[in-house]
């Protein structure tokens, strides 16, 4: 077998190499034709050749004795003939990954600057001035208690935003990997309660009242995954619940699944008939929430039917006729239900 | 009157029961508000943190039924250079009845997969898991080594995944009654009453159950 070095760069990056760093410099002074020549740094006789292709350079190099002109210039052929495929896998490969770590930066960060300029709007380290260095503590204290409503809102809106922020990551990483769902038997009421305390404050804010119905029945589900889901579920029912309406949440046996039903009935912005099935595609938001300009990335939808779909259960909606027209939006009593696996 | 009075059947634990019996142990070089929140808010009863192990036979951990630990910044009393991976591993080999939750900040504490420890670990949580998420898991593993039905679906696994024995939920928790009437779970005893040849795990999962 012949050894060879290769070195590929394509756009400033090496996307192929295994050259020594030290016939770098070597490479870079070789000629688009082929040398051979005693190696400088190697002191061996060597053949090698540099070309540019697109967007880049392709080098290849052998100290191989045995290897003739003719043959070397063939092996090159072939070296080229595969960078092409070889770049565009890479860039395949890369591009997804890349643009989700992007997606994910830029949603833990918007999150993290909310919370800093929540946090700042009552205490900012600005306002500490060097005399009241040594009692840092009091003069926080005194600053949270003659603000005391503001540093109540504060602190819960950041407990929503962390959970925001942890959701990210959870979202990131659960819906891509290939992981089984761990399904244990929880109580379905007190997920459904757990999930909803972050988004309490918003909906109060919004004066949307949340009647919970009551159920003591287990259900087997993957926490993690449905917690996600239910996360997505509240997030956008904070953004698309009509103000001054009720959310109600009422439990029932399920019959498309031996489980249980939670059925979830709001007035929030009408989904049209055509996309029933769309909004549940990655990247893809409903119209009204579009024209009310209240959508975000798409992705609330394909979380919440992803993770349920993976932890067994089903999520459905029924669409309501919009009728409400309030500041231009057009509302309907629309019903979500999520279908759960009963503990056996 | 005869000194070897024959036990009565074996008791029905309530989770309150295992809250005032269970002893957790956390392992954690940082402080972790959620180990006092435990005890104080949802009662567990021994629950008891420390920063490392510096030996295998510390007290805190020879005690514990239940460990709960990160597995970043531990196990370097030990000298583990994996860390709190390298410290499961040691306490599993040890200890293999002690039921093991990992935690780290890193996706399902899945920092390896092809570690051995993975294998050791009967739950993983996320550090930022809410109170409910550890809650559920102590709560099941608890159950799992003292409550007869859960510790029997867990032998049912074992027999059928160790030894390749298919046996009834009914048959095993007969076999445990039997053994627990006798006050016995030595080797011997759990081969005869399973009709097995190597009792392997079973003997420290079964010791465990009856020693509460």
């Amino acid at each position: 077998m012949i050894d060879f070095f290769y070195h590929v760069i394509i756009d400033g990056q090496p996307v192929l190499s295994n050259l020594p760093t030290d016939l770098f410099e070597e490479m870079s002074n070789c000629p688009a034709e082929t040398q051979y020549i005693m190696c400088p740094v190697r002191g061996q006789i060597k053949r090698h050749k540099k070309l540019p292709i697109k967007d880049g350079f392709a080098y290849l190099c052998s100290y191989d004795n045995q290897l003739t002109k003719n043959n070397f210039k063939l092996c090159f052929d072939v070296f080229l003939s595969l960078i092409g495929g070889f770049a565009e896998s890479v860039k395949r490969a890369i591009q997804p990954s890349f643009v989700r770590v992007n997606a994910l930066r830029h949603n833990v960060y918007d999150q993290l600057s909310h919370i800093q300029d929540d946090f700042k709007s009552l205490l900012s380290f600005e306002d500490i001035s060097l005399k009241d260095w040594p009692e840092i503590v009091s003069f926080s204290t005194n600053r949270i208690l003659s603000n005391s409503e503001v540093a109540s809102k504060t602190i819960l809106r950041t407990l929503k935003r962390v959970a925001i922020a942890l959701s990210e990551f959870d979202a990131y990483e659960i819906i891509n990997s290939t992981r089984d769902a761990d399904l244990y038997p929880h109580l379905v009421h007190k997920v459904i309660k757990l999930s909803l305390q972050p988004y309490i404050f918003d909906l109060w804010n919004n004066n949307v009242r949340v009647n919970l119905g009551e159920c003591y029945d287990k259900v087997l589900i993957d926490y993690e995954l449905i917690n996600l889901a239910l996360g997505h579920f509240w997030n956008n029912a904070v953004k698309y619940a009509k103000p001054n309406s009720d959310i109600n949440i009422s439990f029932s046996p399920s019959a498309s699944i031996k489980g249980i039903n939670v059925t979830i009935n709001m007035i929030s912005l009408a989904i049209l008939p055509s996309e029933k099935d769309t909004i549940f595609i990655k990247g893809i938001s409903g119209s009204e929430a579009k024209k009310a300009k209240l959508d975000g990335h798409g992705m609330g939808m394909y979380y919440i039917q992803e993770c349920v779909k993976k932890s067994g259960g089903l999520f459905t909606i029924d669409i309501g006729s919009p009728f409400k027209k309030s500041g231009g939006k057009s509302f309907a009593s629309n019903t979500f239900r999520f279908s759960f696996l009963k503990e056996i | 009157m005869s000194l070897f009075k024959k036990r009565a059947h074996f008791p029905n634990r309530t989770m309150e029961q295992l809250k005032s019996s269970v002893i957790i142990l956390f392992i954690d070089n940082e402080d972790f508000n959620l180990i006092s929140e435990l005890k104080e808010k949802e009662g567990w009863r021994h629950l008891t943190s420390v920063s490392d192990i510096s030996s295998l036979s510390q007290p805190e951990l020879v005690d514990a039924h239940i460990i709960c630990t990160d597995i970043q910044g531990v196990g370097k009393e030990l000298g583990f250079t994996d860390e709190g991976l390298g410290l499961i591993e040691a306490i599993h080999s040890h200890y293999p009845e002690k039921k093991i939750i990992m935690y780290s900040s890193e996706a399902q504490g899945r920092i390896d997969a092809f570690h051995p420890a993975e294998g050791y670990v009967n739950a993983r949580l996320r550090k930022s898991a809410n109170r409910y998420q550890f809650e559920t898991q102590i709560e099941r593993l608890a159950q799992e080594a003292f409550c007869l039905d859960a510790c029997a679906i867990n032998i049912q696994r074992i027999l059928n995944r160790e030894l390749g024995t298919d046996m009834s939920i009914e048959e095993i928790k007969k076999g445990i009654e039997r053994l627990y009437s006798k006050g016995k779970a030595d080797s011997r005893s759990i081969c005869k009453v399973f009709g097995l040849n190597n009792a392997g795990s079973l003997a420290s999962i079964i010791s465990l159950l009856i020693s509460l």
